[in-house]
């Protein structure tokens, strides 16, 4: 009886605020690290493609968050990610990340993925692996060509002068 | 103490005279020239009468002290003036100059002592005349009132014979009339009016006797008027009957008219006219021979009598509808409009009062022998509690509504009130996380960012309470409804008890 009371509150303020089932979590779910750029002309990312989300894309910001642009992937199955850029600097550090436990954060060991350091090498495909102790759920996947001095591989380190970050909805099944 | 004696002497003299004697009240010394001599003195006398005193005859004495020294001793006779209940003064009584010194050798002065010997009164013709009238007027009124008293007795002496004569006669007229020797006792209770036109017994039974011989050369008694008791019994009977039927039907009508018949033979003649209804019929035809009515009897014989009543009496019911809750106990329909009280009292005084009630209200009128009697009878038919569990659903659509629809609008409010500001506040909150999460969202620096999620986590958490706690109304309210749902259910039990075996009385009554 009590569950259908709950449901039935549920539909109540669904029915009047809109809401879905995401707006009653405790927390609110956290938007990855925010970085910018300071010059994003001449080093960015002209494609990015994963899981049948392909993104073509000519360095239009520093920082670019493509909510309709959503990469759906499945547990314990690996993926193609085929990541294309442009870089005029001698050193790049080209990294993905996905929030694979959905904490908010690409810290975990495995959520964090070299694409290049090479900068011949700007056409690169990348096995992806999902783990199998992926948490289910919406989350985010994020890609960064940094250019210059350092090539850090610190999600949110945002001390650099050149190049692009691209966010992108993580949806695992 | 001469003159004491003096006194005592003249109070026994005025007694033996009625108080009319005059009396010597005191002397008056008078000085001489020289203003020690005693040169004469006065002697005012006292009329005690209505009468003039004209003269006075009397003893007058002085005397002092020592060796009772008379110096003056004589029998004088005054001329005085003396008016009715007046005091006067005799003329002055002459002193010789030799008291002068016999009062200067006494220490206790000079003293005095007279004697009243005889007094002529004067009366005025009016006087006398009044008096000879009073005289004559007392010896009439005696002489009156002799004469009454012989009349008196004279009359009392009649009196007495006749009630003597009327007793006699009267105690004839009775003996006759208890041994129905009408014509005998009529004859004397006729002489003993003669004697005492105003002798109630007598001209009681002499017009009952009188009535007796009319009526039975004429139409014969009227019932009711002689068998007064025995016409009640068989009203009594008939209403009790009709009680009956009324009772064990929904509705009907009745018109007859009853027709009380007895010859001189005492032969019991009534009969019913207007009944359709053969049972019926049967019936109050069983009470009208069964020795309900008694035979007319007067003077020990039967007598001839007849009566006539009709009876009409028609009944129909129809239900009432009545709603108790927590607004009140309400009903639409006619009767409840006209005497609420009726359903009322009977809800009030039940140990639970809510629910829907129907009634069943028998509206009856009796008119018997011209008499007009209406009544009704309730009987609760049908109830349905109106506050059962299943309304416990209604908190689910408003918290609050369930309960107060299960404890009759005396509950739910409050939990009504904690969800819509709940929901309220969820509302509002929901509203700034929205704000604040578009901040975040917008945010150009991580530390802006951070400061807007830790807002739209705030305001989240405080949804969430909100949300909570209008879960929570929905919870309770939803099981208080339930529990108090059944708990009505098992307090109303007793109606669908009782009513499974028959309706229930309320309000019953009997012509």
């Amino acid at each position: 009886m009590n569950s259908i009371t709950r449901n039935i509150a549920f539909l109540a303020i669904l029915f009047l605020f809109g809401c879905t089932k995401d707006d009653f979590t405790w927390n609110v779910k956290k938007l990855p690290c925010l970085i910018t750029f300071y010059n994003s002309s001449e080093d960015f990312f002209t494609q990015v493609s994963m899981a049948g989300m392909t993104n073509n894309t000519l360095g239009t910001g520093p920082n670019n968050f493509y909510k309709d642009k959503i990469i759906k992937v499945k547990k314990g199955q690996a993926y193609d990610l085929l990541v294309n850029f442009q870089t005029t600097s001698p050193a790049v550090g080209v990294y993905a990340y996905f929030d694979w436990n959905g904490d908010g954060d690409f810290l975990d060991s495995d959520e964090s993925v070299l694409i290049s350091s090479n900068i011949n090498f700007t056409n690169v495909t990348k096995s992806i692996t999902v783990p199998s102790n992926a948490v289910k759920g919406e989350y985010y996947a994020r890609f960064i060509v940094r250019a210059g001095s350092t090539i850090s591989s610190d999600p949110c380190f945002e001390n650099d002068s050149y190049g692009e970050v691209e966010d992108y909805p993580l949806v695992i099944e | 103490m001469a003159k004491c004696l003096l006194l005592v002497l003249l109070f026994f003299v005025s007694i033996a005279y009625g108080q009319e004697y005059p009396s010597a009240n005191m002397a008056r010394w008078e000085y001489g020239s020289d203003g020690y001599s005693l040169k004469s003195f006065k002697i005012d006398i006292q009329n005690n009468s209505p009468y003039l005193i004209k003269e006075i005859k009397m003893r007058v004495w002085v005397y002092d002290d020592e060796g009772e020294y008379y110096e003056h001793n004589k029998i004088q006779t005054f001329k005085v003036n003396i008016q009715g209940y007046e005091l006067g003064k005799t003329p002055a009584i002459a002193l010789s100059n030799r008291r002068i010194l016999r009062y200067y050798r006494s220490f206790e002065g000079m003293s005095w002592g007279s004697e009243i010997l005889d007094v002529k009164f004067y009366k005025t013709p009016q006087q006398i005349a009044e008096e000879r009238e009073e005289q004559e007027r007392a010896r009439l009124e005696a002489l009156r009132l002799e004469q009454e008293e012989i009349e008196q007795e004279r009359i009392r002496q009649a009196q007495i014979e006749l009630e003597r004569k009327i007793e006699l006669t009267h105690s004839k007229a009775l003996e006759f009339y208890r041994n129905n020797k009408l014509y005998e006792a009529q004859n004397y209770f006729k002489e003993v009016l003669k004697l005492d036109p105003n002798h109630v017994d007598a001209n009681q039974k002499s017009n009952e006797i009188a009535r007796f011989f009319s009526i039975r050369s004429g139409a014969g008694y009227v019932y009711r008027e002689e068998n007064s008791n025995s016409l009640n019994n068989l009203k009594r009977e008939i209403t009790n009957l009709l009680n009956n039927e009324i009772n064990d039907t929904p509705e009907g009508s009745y018109q007859f008219k009853v027709s009380i018949q007895f010859d001189t033979n005492g032969i019991n003649n009534s009969r019913i006219e207007g009944v359709g209804n053969e049972v019926v019929l049967k019936k109050i035809s069983n009470i009208l021979t069964s020795g309900t009515l008694s035979p007319s009897k007067k003077f020990s014989y039967y007598v001839n009598s007849h009566d006539s009543f009709t009876i009409d009496a028609n009944w129909n019911s129809s239900e009432e509808h009545v709603v108790s809750d927590g607004k009140g106990i309400n009903g639409l329909d006619k009767y409840f409009k006209i005497n609420p009280s009726d359903f009322k009292d009977y809800i009030n005084a039940q140990s639970y009062k809510y629910g829907k009630f129907n009634f069943d209200v028998k509206s009856k009128v009796l008119k018997i022998d011209g008499n007009q009697q209406a009544d009704k009878d309730i009987r609760l038919i049908d109830y349905k509690l109106n506050a059962g569990p299943q309304y416990a659903f209604c908190s689910l659509v408003l918290p609050g509504w369930g309960a107060s629809k299960v404890s009759s609008g005396q509950n739910g409010y409050l939990t009504g009130f904690a969800y819509l500001l709940s929901l309220s506040m969820a509302g509002v909150t929901k509203v700034l996380e929205k704000i604040d999460y578009k901040s975040y969202q917008e945010a150009q620096s991580q530390s802006v960012a951070s400061e807007a999620y830790d807002a739209v986590n705030a305001d989240r958490k405080l949804f969430m309470v909100c949300i909570g706690a209008v879960g929570l109304a929905y919870v309770y309210d939803f099981s208080w409804s339930l529990v108090k749902g059944f708990s009505n259910i098992k307090k109303s039990a007793y109606y669908r008890k009782k009513l499974k075996d028959s309706p229930i009385d309320v309000k019953l009554s009997k012509f």
